[in-house]
This record gives C-alpha cells, sequence and structure tokens, in this order.
C-alpha cells in the first residue's frame, strides 16, 4: 500500500497521543498494544511510530523491537522541571490534568502556586491579551486546583443543608448552587458552589480544603464524603464567544437552554465520542462563561476539543492573572484576599460572617434545615452586620492631581489587580476599613476597588479617602462607594445568548 | 416542663444518683438496658451456682460519706477489707512482694528481697498520702477554677501525676518485683504501659480515693459487687425512686435545645425535665442525641476522646486454691499482679498499640473467694483473671482472637501458679467486644475513656460542663465514668451530678 501523508491536525493529534503513552513509569509498548490503546489500526499506529522514531522522539528496544521511552525526549510523560520562580512553588509541585498543554503554551514562564499546583500566571508578558479575550472573544482557563468533593448518598442533601447557609434542598438536580458556609459562630468559612447531580450526588467546589468539616457535620448521617480534587479537571471557558465554542466542542448539550448556572452532562468532541464531560454555567469573570468538568484522564482531549472550536473565534488560554481582573470587575470576592476564612484567623477580629464578607445573599434564615451558624447569623440579623463589602470608584481626577506631583501620569494602567490591603478612611478622618483588591479597569476606565468597611460607611455615594502608592509616597485619594458589580453583562445571564444579541 | 429526672444505666454510679436525688424528693425513674443492675459492677452467674463479678469488685474507693448517707448497713451491703493490698508471686527468676496496709508488716517482707527498698517504703508511703491528700478535695466535686491554683503550688504532685510511673518509683525503690506490684495497683484499665507519660495519675487517683490513712486498700462487698448495687437499689426505692430493669434507651428527646425526655428500644416514651446519662459521652452524645444535632466542634471533640484500655475477663471455677509460688492465703485475698517487672506490662501495652496480642498477655488475678467462700460452691474456688491492655481493635477481629488470647492467658497462669490448669473445672470469658456489646463500654474501655492527665481533672467532661463550655442540651447531665473524676467504684461521678443537678 502506498504510503500516504497524514491528513490535517488529525494525524498529529494521535502522533501526540501515542507519544505521551511513553513515561518512565510505563517506558516500553508493543505495537499491537498501542494500536489497541488508542484505537488506530495497527498500520496507522505502525506508521506515525515510525515518524515518532525517526524524529528521535522514542526508541526502539533492541531485545524485543517494542517501541521505548527515551529519557528527556521533548513532549513525552515526563514533563521536565521548569525554572523555579517567585518562590512559592513548592518543592514537589503538582500539575494540572492540563499541565503538558498550558506549559507547552506558557511562554513567559510565569507561574504561579495556587494550592500546590503549578498554575499558569500570564501565558503571554504580559495578562492583557488574556484579559480582552475574556471581555472580547473567549478565554481558556484552567481553573484544577480548586478542591472538589463528591457527597454522596441517602443524607448527602440533609448533610449540605447542615452545613451550607443556602437551602440546597430547593437546589434541584442539573442545578448549581452558589452559598456560603459557616462555623458554630456564623463565622464564613467559605465560600463555594454545590452542583446537585442526582438526587442523592452533589459535587461541592471549593478554594480550601474542607474535608474534615463536612466528614464532622455528617458524623451519623447515611452518606459519603470524597475528595475528588485530583480525578477531575476543571477547565472555564469564560467570555461572549464561549457559547459558541461550547457548542461546537461538545455534543449531547443544548446550550441554548442552558440557564445561569445549570449543569449538563455531555460528551467531548463535536460529534461526541471524546467522553463524558459536565458543564454548568458558571465562572468567576462576570461574564458569559461555561465550566467543564472532566476526569483526568480525559482532560487532554477536552483541552483539544475547546482550542480547536476556539480556533475561529479568538479562543485564548488565559492565566490567573487576566481572571483576577476579570472578577474584580465583576465584584467577585476572593477568599484570602477579600476575606479571611475563619480558619485562618489568627485574631477573632479578622473573622467575618457572609453578609460582612458581601455574602448575605447566600445566608438564607428561613429555611427548615438548622445550619452550622444559624443562631448566631439570626443574632446578626437583628443587630445588623458590623462590616459591608463594597466596591470603590477612585477620583481619576485626584489620582491625577497627586501623580502630578512628583511630574507621573498614574502609574496604574496596565497593572494587574493588586492585593496589598490598604487602609480606607473617612474623608479627612479615622480609618474605617481597607481595600483588599484594586486595579485599574482596562474596559470601565476606572480605578475600581473592594474594600470592607464599616457598616455605616456602606451606602453607595459616600465618600471615602483610599491609600494609594503614588511613587514612594502614601497618599490618600478620594474614592466613593458604587454597587457592585462593576461589570455585569446581559449576557452573563442571558437565555440563549447570541453574540451581537446580548452585548 | 416534666419533673422528672431520668436516669440513664443502672450501674453503681446511676444509682447513687437516682438514691441521692430520690433521697432529696425528687421524681426519679432509672432506666437499666440489661436484666441485672450493677453495669461493669454486676455480679452474674456465669458460671452456674458462682457469683462472677462482671466487672469492677473493688470497693476501696467508693465514698464513705455516701454509704453513710444512703445508709448501705440498712439495706444489706457488708463490706469486706482484704488483709493485702497487692502481692506479686514468686517465678524461677524473681522473688514474691506483698503489700499490706500495715507499712511495718510490709518492710518487714521487703527487707527479704531488698534491705534499700524496705528502708524507702515509709517515706514512699507518706509521701503519696501526702501528694494524695492533696489531690482528694479536686476529685470529688465539680471542678472550679481556683482548684488549678491547687495543682500549680504543688509541683511535686504535677510532676508524679505527670511522669512514667516505673520512672518516679525508681528514684526510690530497686526490686522489680515491688515496681511490678505498684504498676498493678494503678494501671489496670488504663491501656497505658508504665513507661507511658502521665502514668503517675492513675496511682495517685487510687490513694486519693482509697483513704489517705491506708494505701489504696482492696475493699470487697459479701456476695459480690453486685451487693453494692442492690444497697444502691433498695437504698433509691426506699426513697421512692421508680428502677426499671430490661428497659433500654434508645433516644434522649431534644425540643428546642432542652431535653424532653427518653424513648426506649420499645418504643414507650418518658417525659423528663432533666437527664442524667451514665453512658460513655461518645454513647450519650453521638447514639442517643445524635451527631446531627450537635455542633460540629462539639462532634470533632466526642471523636478526639481516647477509649483504650480494653480488658477481657477470665472466670474460672477451680478445684482448690492455686499455688501461686511463695504467696501464703491471706496474701491472695488482694490484688494478684502477673509480672516480674515494670516491662512485662509495658510489653502488653506495646503489642495494643500495633493492635496485637501480647505474647504474655499482663493478667491482674483476684481470688474472691479467698475472702468470700460464699461465692462458689463448697470445695471450688474463684479465680478472676483480667487480661488488661488489649487492643479492642485487635488485628483479625476478636473472634479469631478470642480463643488465642484464652490460650495465651491460661499459658501465662500457668507460668505463674503451675498445675492451676489440672484445677480448672468450669470456666467464663467475656471479651472487650462483649464489654462494648453487653454494657456499652465504647471500644471495650471499661473507665469510659482513657484514665491520663490528658483526659482527667479539667478535661474530662463534668456533669454539666465539658472544657469550660456547659453541656450542649440543657437539662442534661452526665453521670458516668467518662466524666470527673473518672472510673473506678467510686460513686462519685453520679454524686457529683446528683449535687449539680439540686445546685441547678
Amino acid at each position: 500500500m502506498a504510503r500516504r501523508a497524514p491528513q490535517g491536525t488529525q494525524a498529529v493529534q494521535r502522533a501526540l497521543a501515542l507519544l505521551r503513552s511513553f513515561t518512565r513509569e510505563a517506558p516500553e509498548h508493543r505495537l499491537s498494544e498501542l494500536a489497541a490503546a488508542h484505537g488506530l489500526h495497527p498500520s496507522t499506529a505502525h506508521r506515525l511510530l515510525g515518524v515518532l522514531e525517526a524524529e528521535g522522539l522514542i526508541g526502539r528496544s533492541p531485545e524485543s523491537q517494542a517501541y521505548r521511552w527515551l529519557p528527556g525526549a521533548p513532549g513525552t510523560g515526563d514533563a521536565g522541571s521548569s525554572p523555579r520562580r517567585n518562590g512559592l512553588r513548592p518543592l514537589e509541585p503538582l500539575r494540572t490534568p492540563f499541565h503538558r498543554r498550558t506549559s507547552a503554551l506558557c511562554e513567559s514562564d510565569a507561574w504561579r502556586d495556587w494550592s500546590g499546583y503549578t498554575c499558569v500566571e500570564t501565558y503571554e508578558p504580559t495578562p492583557e491579551r488574556e484579559y480582552w479575550a475574556v471581555r472580547n472573544a473567549a478565554a481558556l482557563i484552567d481553573v484544577s486546583p480548586l478542591f472538589k468533593y463528591e457527597i454522596a448518598g441517602a443524607d448527602a442533601e440533609r448533610l449540605l443543608d447542615r452545613v451550607m447557609t443556602r437551602d440546597i434542598s430547593k437546589c434541584r438536580t442539573g442545578r448549581v448552587m452558589y452559598t456560603s458556609w459557616c462555623n458554630e459562630d456564623g463565622h464564613l468559612l467559605q465560600d463555594g458552589n454545590v452542583q446537585r447531580l442526582s438526587r442523592e450526588r452533589f459535587l461541592v467546589s471549593a478554594a480550601e480544603p474542607c474535608l474534615r468539616w463536612f466528614e464532622d457535620c455528617g458524623w451519623g448521617m447515611d452518606v459519603d464524603v470524597r475528595d475528588v480534587s485530583e480525578e477531575i479537571g476543571v477547565l472555564a471557558l469564560q467570555g461572549p464567544r464561549a457559547r459558541a465554542i461550547a457548542d461546537a466542542a461538545t455534543a449531547g448539550i443544548d446550550f441554548g437552554a442552558m440557564r445561569y448556572f445549570d449543569l449538563a452532562a455531555g460528551e467531548i468532541g463535536q460529534g461526541g465520542g471524546g467522553g463524558p464531560v459536565t458543564v454548568t454555567r458558571t465562572g468567576y469573570t462576570g461574564d458569559l462563561g461555561y465550566e467543564f468538568w472532566v476526569a483526568a484522564e480525559r482532560a487532554e482531549a477536552l483541552w483539544d476539543a475547546l482550542v480547536d472550536a476556539g480556533e475561529d473565534h479568538g479562543l485564548l488560554p488565559a492565566g490567573l492573572l487576566a481572571l483576577d481582573m476579570a472578577r474584580t470587575e465583576a465584584g467577585l470576592v476572593l477568599i484570602d484576599v477579600d476575606y479571611v476564612s475563619a480558619v485562618d484567623a489568627e485574631i477573632e477580629v479578622l473573622k467575618v460572617t457572609p453578609a460582612e464578607a458581601g455574602l448575605g445573599f447566600t445566608v438564607k434564615l428561613g429555611k427548615s434545615a438548622d445550619f452550622v451558624g444559624r443562631r448566631a447569623l439570626e443574632l446578626e440579623r437583628d443587630r445588623g452586620p458590623a462590616w459591608a463589602m463594597v466596591g470603590l470608584e477612585v477620583d481619576w481626577f485626584e489620582l491625577e492631581r497627586l501623580w502630578s506631583e512628583i511630574d507621573l501620569r498614574p502609574q496604574v494602567v496596565g497593572q494587574p489587580a493588586s492585593r496589598e490591603p490598604t487602609p480606607v478612611f473617612a474623608p479627612g478622618g479615622w480609618q474605617v476599613g481597607q481595600c483588599t483588591t484594586r486595579f485599574f479597569s482596562p474596559l470601565l476606565k476606572k480605578y475600581i476597588g473592594l474594600a470592607t468597611v464599616r457598616g455605616e460607611a456602606a451606602d453607595p455615594g459616600t465618600e471615602l479617602d483610599v491609600e494609594v502608592a503614588v511613587g514612594y509616597g502614601r497618599r490618600r485619594a478620594r474614592a466613593r462607594v458604587v454597587e457592585r458589580p462593576f461589570f455585569n453583562p446581559p449576557r452573563k445571564t442571558a437565555v440563549d445568548p447570541t453574540p451581537g444579541v446580548n452585548g | 416542663m416534666s419533673d422528672r429526672v431520668v436516669i440513664v444505666g443502672g450501674g453503681h454510679n446511676g444509682l447513687v444518683a437516682a438514691a441521692l436525688l430520690a433521697r432529696s424528693g425528687r421524681d426519679v425513674v432509672l432506666l437499666e438496658a440489661r436484666p441485672e443492675l450493677g453495669g461493669l459492677a454486676a455480679t452474674r452467674e456465669l458460671i452456674p451456682g458462682h457469683r462472677v463479678d462482671a466487672g469492677s469488685h473493688d470497693l476501696g474507693m467508693f465514698r464513705r460519706s455516701v454509704m453513710e448517707e444512703l445508709d448501705f448497713g440498712g439495706h444489706g451491703l457488708e463490706l469486706i477489707e482484704a488483709p493485702a493490698v497487692a502481692a506479686v508471686p514468686a517465678t524461677a527468676d524473681s522473688s514474691a512482694v506483698v503489700l499490706w496496709p500495715e507499712v511495718a508488716r510490709t518492710v518487714e517482707g521487703l527487707g527479704q528481697v531488698s534491705r534499700r527498698d524496705a528502708a524507702a517504703w515509709p517515706g514512699f508511703v507518706f509521701e503519696l498520702a501526702e501528694r494524695a491528700a492533696a489531690l482528694e478535695p479536686l476529685l470529688s466535686r465539680p471542678l472550679e477554677l481556683a482548684d488549678m491554683g491547687r495543682l500549680l503550688i504543688a509541683p511535686e504532685l504535677l510532676r508524679t501525676l505527670s511522669s512514667p510511673l516505673e520512672e518516679s518509683l525508681r528514684e526510690r525503690f530497686e526490686n522489680p518485683s515491688l515496681l511490678a506490684a505498684l504498676c498493678g495497683v494503678a494501671l489496670p484499665a488504663t491501656g497505658l504501659g508504665p513507661r507511658a507519660n502521665g502514668t503517675g495519675w492513675p496511682l495517685l487517683f487510687h490513694c486519693a480515693l482509697g483513704g489517705s490513712d491506708r494505701l489504696a486498700p482492696v475493699v470487697r462487698a459479701r456476695g459480690g459487687a453486685g451487693a453494692l448495687a442492690s444497697a444502691l437499689a433498695a437504698s433509691a426505692a426506699a426513697s421512692g425512686a421508680e428502677i426499671r430493669t430490661g428497659a433500654a434507651v434508645s433516644r434522649i428527646l431534644v425540643d428546642s435545645g432542652r431535653v424532653a425526655g427518653v424513648r426506649l428500644a420499645d418504643g414507650a416514651r418518658i417525659e423528663a425535665g432533666a437527664v442524667i446519662s451514665t453512658a460513655t459521652p461518645s454513647v450519650t452524645f453521638l447514639d442517643l442525641i445524635g451527631a446531627p444535632r450537635l455542633e460540629p466542634r462539639f462532634v470533632r471533640r466526642l471523636l478526639n476522646v481516647k477509649y483504650r484500655g480494653a480488658a477481657a475477663r477470665l472466670a474460672l471455677s477451680l478445684d482448690g486454691l492455686p499455688a501461686f509460688r511463695g504467696l501464703e492465703r491471706p496474701a491472695l485475698t488482694g490484688r494478684i499482679v502477673l509480672a516480674e517487672q515494670p516491662d512485662d506490662i509495658e510489653r502488653a501495652a506495646d503489642a495494643a498499640k500495633y493492635r496485637r496480642l501480647p505474647d504474655r498477655p499482663w493478667i491482674e488475678a483476684a481470688l474472691p473467694t479467698a475472702l468470700d467462700p460464699s461465692l462458689a460452691p463448697a470445695g471450688r474456688h474463684l479465680l478472676l483473671a483480667t487480661v488488661h491492655h488489649l487492643p479492642f481493635n485487635l488485628e483479625g477481629g476478636w473472634d479469631a482472637g478470642g480463643p488465642e488470647l484464652l490460650a495465651r492467658a491460661a499459658a501465662e497462669l500457668e507460668r505463674w501458679a503451675p498445675g492451676i490448669g489440672g484445677l480448672v473445672r468450669e470456666h467464663a470469658v467475656l471479651l472487650p467486644t462483649d464489654y462494648e456489646a453487653e454494657y456499652g463500654a465504647t471500644a471495650g474501655a471499661l473507665h469510659h475513656g482513657e484514665m491520663n492527665p490528658s483526659q482527667s481533672l479539667w478535661l474530662r467532661p463534668t456533669a454539666a460542663a465539658w472544657a469550660g463550655e456547659p453541656l450542649p442540651v440543657a437539662g442534661l447531665w452526665l453521670g458516668g465514668a467518662g466524666c470527673h473524676p473518672g472510673g473506678g467504684l467510686t460513686g462519685l461521678p453520679g454524686m457529683i451530678a446528683a449535687v449539680s443537678l439540686l445546685r441547678g
């Protein structure tokens, strides 16, 4: 049979998949075994392996003629080490199931530790294009380091209703609920999403570990709590083009019918066949978007399908800096940045209630189940929260004036969001709180921030002073309390979202 | 709200609480799941014609004032004090040692094995009594903050209770049998080897509650420990308490954070304004109230309680008095400690740590018929061999482990009393799993929670509070061995519960 040049991208994908079978742990494979494992005709596998061998990417065992892993060959299962950056990475960094894809694209080599995982901070030297992709096209963000817990059993709903401040009994199968959970004193432990997969099965995603908490709360109940964090890869596809891309990359899901915070199960690949994937219409950007939950072993197939589908839509992989900018515009709070979990608070005054962290809407005191922290939160309802999470908009002319004193334009444009807390004052007076996240929004052309302030300083329109760094100086700039979110496009929640129609 | 007080459990602590509360005019209903009263101090006919004590049978620590208050004498309780405190028989490699209540008598005996130890004994007894006397007030009532000061100004007491017992003893003594005898007084049912930190505590505990005038005396009730329960029940009934056996409580009912009563296994409901539970903290809260009704941090605290210290009881009916080497009959009336040296106990504890049976089980034996022949038919003797320091979660399980333990215990007894095997006519066994299944002793722990400093005094639940916080259910009181001051036949947890309840 005449040797035919493999067509298009499919051959490349197949070759790479074959290459990835060779790892330090599983260095040797026979042709028949590889062909079966990858669903290839033996002659196709033979042809592709021949190319890989000729290119020096794999070897051949002299005795058995089996194909062999070559140490250090690029792109094989041994991902190699990348230079350590910023001292934050643990000695043995974990890698998300998408790592081989993300690392191949990470030109900047700017990595960040996220719960022990090595994550891309920004693929390009600056996050700007990635940020704009979120708002104008679509971005693909690896958020696999989230902690994930599967809660299953006859008492699964009972456990979650005991833990969560929201009424989980009202979360129907196929829905996702954003909620808070508190300790016995009503102090916020975390916020996160609860997916209802079936009547007796849920998946909880959270930024921080909470297995022991769920176990303690569920003691004596007929429920099984399992940490599935490492078994599931998560990709966030966010931006106005997300629907079109999601549609093209999966099968079996009616994206037109999928509402905000809906959940659906489908298959990877335009015509399916790439294995199951769960899609939720959720995200952390305040834009139209979806999150894809996939078994770790199918993670790369999902990535490839989304990247392929995104080619015509300006899809870019985006790092955590772009995500942080987007979430700030969306006014979404971040644990450990905008509030401290009661678990981590070294002193009592750092602990906050959900209302004080801007999550009062997740507390349902009217629900019938008794949940942890309820009594304390009922007391708070009667006396009012001491603190409030507000949006701040810093007066641009004032910023310009302060910077002009040292003959510079405000050096805030083009910067990622700052997480260094700075004090917030009553105008010309005492400190009334702190600003925990702020940045210049390229979209809104405003210097915005999230701040925790005393209840009496929380009304929209209230004028406050926020400390800003001007060169080496620390100055106060006038700011105004504004409603969150700063940016809230209709497409985020639109039914049947269509570009150009919902903005 | 009902004025009735329901007491869950008819062990000696529950009965003490019932008797005291009934005497104070309260409407008391005591509910015991088993057919007989006494709990872990019950006497049962485990061998036909024999009165076998299922658990504790030493009343040496029982509060005398309670006995008088409740008129035990008038209700048929007769106490017999054993002439001996503890004895270690001789083996091929070691000499016998007997501890007597009388200092001079002990010194005389010790002189045969170690002149140094004999000389050190009076000073030791004096200091121990002094430290025990300083501790005693803390054990007989709910603790107050000021009590913490009493401990802090007694550095020697603190040092003794927190140190490894063997180390403290070696500061004075050298004879291995003597060291073993003292360890044998302190360590039963603790699960702790003498090299473990905090093992000074149980010795001080025994001495403090045994009375400052003598060293941890052994006192038995005529007719078996069950006679104590009978006297208590008679006293309680005379004061109007209702006592029901065969009434298993399945639920303590809670209504808006307050006890409302109990539900029985047969579905009956008994209203009550107050409930005293003598079950372990684990059973009381996790089973009878239910973890989902409790704050998670309280559940975590419950799950963190250590219930080590499982034991098995082997009762043997013998044709005659066994020949423990080097011991005369009076020496056999007290505790018979079968350890040549402290390390024998340590090795048993080591095996338990790794969920294994020890090669040589550590046995604390007693011959109750040496004091009270009425416990067995004429011509028979009853030997109670308690095998301490067993792992409740034995590797391979107790179904297979039970017979193996029996074989090893028999071999060990034979080593100490050659020929004993030939005397055995009948036997009965209670394994750690039996203690949990039959008596609700969580993980077979006879003390309802390990007795070490980290689970004692302020760190053990008390009648109405735990770790400085009130118990999470109003109207619920704890009155069993799992709460302050701890296990043993003291009557104190029950008394403290009754007193706390009466004080409101």
